[in-house]
């Protein structure tokens, strides 16, 4: 079933089809708004936000000008930019990211290993991503986003393809460098 | 490098994980500086791809706590938003309103403007 197909059931009253919508996107939902370094609860919140909303207006989507990903992206991206704005506005919040890795890695148990890597690989990355200026963290974090196409990309930035591509390779040297130079 | 040269085509592609076809895949292979680049580029896409979510997972259940949010108001708003959105019904609307405001305009000119005029008040 195609993503038109299950809007055309949701606008003729078949809510449920909206089930399948969610399911088929929130994996890399939450892969985008991890990409902003959100905690998971205010990921969560956000993720359902955009859902709602995107329900709620989807009679104003318009096949013919962007895929619904896009169009379901570019709300995620401006709630989770407007999330990063009121947070950035209230108290600089402490490393906590690293802090729990560093207790967890003190209390490791033998299988609990792999876990560790991957959230200090995480903390990493998030670290690293932060380092660079917006508008090529944002391209970066959408292209890294599963089934994101450079075009669709250019839709949800409001921006050409070139434009794109120029700040996918700007951000992927910059992102190199800071994790080379933390590494350091 | 010449803008249009293959490393630099190649390297683009890398750097922006396109899929490479044979012929650049054998260039890979035989180019030091692409080899590097490919390297250095499949590493980090493997660190970042997953990496990047910064440990967010979706939680159990996520899709039905969307739909408990719908609820029957949210469903009875989006019903009504696409209603009013259809055109035959702006249509309808725009004819009613249009209708009631002639009808009042008739009203005001038979209740109002012709006693008036009838009595010697318009001059």
């Amino acid at each position: 079933m195609d993503d038109g197909f299950l809007i055309r059931q949701v606008l003729s009253g078949n809510t449920n089809a909206f089930r399948l919508l969610v399911v088929r996107y929130e994996r890399s939902m939450f892969r985008f708004l991890g990409g902003f370094g959100l905690e998971q609860a205010v990921a969560e919140d956000l993720a359902q936000e955009t859902f709602l909303r995107a329900f709620r207006n989807l009679s104003s989507y318009d096949a013919a000008k962007a895929k619904f990903s896009s169009w379901l992206f570019t709300i995620a991206k401006h709630l989770a930019m407007n999330e990063r704005a009121r947070s950035s506005r209230s108290a600089p919040h402490a490393d906590v990211a690293g802090i729990d890795v560093a207790v967890a890695a003190e209390n490791s148990v033998p299988g609990a290993h792999a876990a560790i890597e991957a959230k200090e690989r995480g903390t990493r990355v998030q670290r690293a991503l932060a380092h660079l200026p917006e508008i090529l963290r944002n391209a970066l974090v959408l292209a890294y986003v599963n089934d994101l196409s450079v075009e669709d990309i250019a839709s949800i930035e409001s921006c050409s393809v070139g434009a794109v591509k120029s700040r996918i390779f700007r951000g992927k040297q910059l992102l190199r460098a800071a994790l080379l130079k933390m590494e350091d | 490098m010449d803008s249009s040269s293959p490393c630099t085509i190649i390297q683009e592609r890398i750097v922006l994980g396109q899929i490479l076809d044979e012929n650049s895949q054998s260039h890979v292979l035989a180019c030091a500086g692409c080899g590097r680049l490919a390297a250095d580029f499949m590493a980090l896409d493997a660190l970042v791809a997953s990496g990047i979510d910064g440990g967010i997972v979706v939680p159990d259940g996520f899709a039905d706590r969307v739909m408990a949010g719908l609820g029957p108001e949210a469903v009875a708003a989006s019903r009504l938003e696409r209603l009013l959105g259809r055109r035959w019904v702006q249509l309808a609307l725009t004819q009613v309103g249009l209708a009631v405001a002639i009808a009042n305009l008739v009203r005001f000119v038979f209740s109002t403007l012709m006693p008036a005029a009838s009595l010697g008040g318009l001059r």
